[in-house]
């Protein structure tokens, strides 16, 4: 897990303009951070946040304007460089492991390392089939909270150096949010992170914020 | 039809049974026997009349008597066209009929679907709804109104009857010879494929269902797997749940090939006994050349019959399993 961060570059969003068919998104909208700094971006339902962020992720690529992440430019190559904790249930129909994995090769130990980073791993201990223990169609067998502290697993296993977050514990109750909070502390400590929300009070000091209002970023 | 192990009957009598409760539910039942009734005769009443024709052309000829053939025939075409406009009318009356009981069985286990609790849908995997909605309904209405089904297993009966009836009255050697190699075929065909298929079936629409849940993380997940890479994990679940559909259907189809080979052999091995048989009757004199061809056309068209019911009640089996499983959501 040890690295040395600052041969991280940065995350770099330059004049860039999406639209989903006619309807214009985001317009010369540029954006810099740089390793380690923690990026907040609120705004209102469906103004762009999200799609922000899948620019970020290598999902969609911009109708003009450049996307760089960590000095990679093709989103097969962001994608590498990136995780990403979603708002909604993002977990497959498998178990733990695979949920947690991938279906990559992990060592044992590191699997476990990432599952109490996410706080897991006294839950999982008490499972019956522990990390093999299947969380159902779209996690059904898992809490909420579980189930978002699964994708952070995720997120830590593949220890990637942009940590992308879309409202990750808004769909949670206050107790639950405010442990997946922390174990979110774990996962973006030292790393570049992107984390998009309507709820200002999700961010803390340490984050620069920004307002995405009619396409572009407004400092503040 | 002794030859069916009591086995058997239970599993036909559990089928029947699960099917009378579906149609009853859609109150459809009498107009639905109705309709059969009325499509039944047809194929016996053409078996009947080409067995009738050939015993007459023959029977013309062999007396010398080419100047009746005529007549025959033109008798002969009236009879088919007046059947053929009676099969024709029937069909329309029941394909509309169909048309009408699916629309209100999609609707009433829509109804029913809409009706339940968030616990009792969630105890279900997506792919197990879906497959249920989907899959198990056709295979309803394929045993309802599809070829080798419940219209085709009324029709066999009746023509497998009314041809046993005629090949009794044509000669009663040839007759328990035709039925010394159908008793065995019956029994071996019962123990060896129909008996086989429900678990078959059952096992097949658990893969479907499996398989189906399988794909949909593939749309539903697509960023996290392009982000994670995941795409090898979930195709691998997919193609492990499509191995175990592939088994299951290779199963079934396993049987059916058993199925025909012995329909080969048994066919083949009473119609060389019938040719022998009727050979040696009509050496001593008892039987005619017409009555013999008259005993092999009737033959055909019995065997015709019991082809088309071994294959109807290897069918109704198999959709039986979806109808028992549309039962459980409309009961729910």
């Amino acid at each position: 897990m040890e690295r040395d961060r600052t041969e991280w570059y940065e995350v770099r969003l330059e004049d860039v303009a999406f639209s989903y068919g006619e309807k214009q998104v985001l317009q010369n909208l540029s954006l810099v951070a740089r390793p380690g700094q923690h990026i907040g971006i609120v705004g209102d339902s469906g103004c762009g946040k999200s799609t922000i962020l899948k620019l970020l992720a290598g999902l969609y690529e911009p109708d003009s304007g450049s996307v760089e992440v960590m000095g990679k430019r093709t989103p097969g190559d962001i994608r590498k460089q990136v995780a990403l904790v979603m708002q909604q249930n993002a977990l497959f129909p498998l178990s733990i492991r695979d949920n947690i994995t991938c279906g990559h090769h992990v060592p044992e130990a590191a699997l476990w390392e990432a599952c109490r980073g996410a706080s897991l791993a006294d839950w999982i201990k008490g499972l019956p089939q522990g990390l093999d223990t299947h969380v159902g169609q779209r996690g059904g067998q898992v809490s909420g909270g579980q189930a978002q502290r699964i994708q952070i697993a995720r997120a830590l296993c593949k220890d990637a150096p942009v940590i992308l977050l879309d409202e990750p514990v808004s769909a949670l109750d206050r107790d639950t949010g405010l442990s997946v909070l922390a174990a979110l502390g774990r996962l973006t400590a030292g790393r570049t992170v992107i984390h998009v929300t309507h709820h200002p009070e999700a961010l803390d000091d340490g984050y620069i914020i920004y307002r995405l209002e009619g396409g572009r970023l407004l400092r503040g | 039809m002794t030859a069916i192990s009591s086995t058997g009957w239970k599993e036909v009598d559990c089928f029947v049974g699960d099917f009378k409760r579906l149609i009853k539910r859609m109150g459809m039942g009498r107009r639905y026997v109705l309709l059969l009734l009325l499509r039944a005769p047809f194929d016996g009443a053409r078996a009947w009349m080409l067995a009738a024709l050939m015993k007459s052309v023959f029977r013309c000829l062999e007396a010398g008597e080419a100047e009746g053939l005529p007549e025959i025939c033109v008798s002969y075409g009236i009879l088919c066209a007046l059947l053929f406009c009676y099969n024709g009318t029937v069909w329309s009356l029941y394909a509309a009929f169909a048309a009408r009981a699916e629309a209100a069985l999609r609707g009433r286990l829509l109804e029913r679907i809409l009706k339940l609790g968030c616990r009792q849908v969630e105890a279900r995997a997506r792919g197990e709804w879906m497959t249920r909605l989907g899959s198990d309904v056709r295979a309803t209405f394929e045993m309802m109104n599809g070829p080798l089904n419940i219209p085709h297993a009324v029709v066999a009966i009746l023509n497998t009857t009314l041809s046993s009836a005629l090949l009794l009255g044509g000669s009663l050697l040839l007759a328990g010879v035709a039925w010394l190699w159908i008793l065995p075929h019956l029994v071996l065909h019962e123990r060896m494929v129909l008996r086989a298929i429900p678990g078959l079936k059952e096992e097949s629409q658990r893969a479907m269902a499996q398989c189906t849940s399988a794909i949909g993380p593939l749309i539903e997940e697509a960023d996290a797997i392009r982000i994670y890479d995941a795409g090898g994990l979930l195709l691998a679940d997919c193609a492990r749940h499509s191995r175990s559909l592939m088994a299951a259907n290779l199963g079934m189809h396993r049987r059916g090939a058993l199925g025909g080979m012995l329909t080969r052999i048994f066919g083949i091995g009473g119609y060389f006994s019938m040719l022998l048989s009727g050979a040696l009757l009509m050496e001593k004199g008892c039987m005619s050349f017409s009555d013999v061809v008259y005993c092999f056309q009737v033959r055909g068209s019995m065997l015709a019959g019991l082809f088309m019911l071994i294959a109807s009640l290897g069918n109704l089996r198999a959709n039986g399993v979806c109808v028992k499983r549309v039962n459980q959501v409309l009961d729910e």
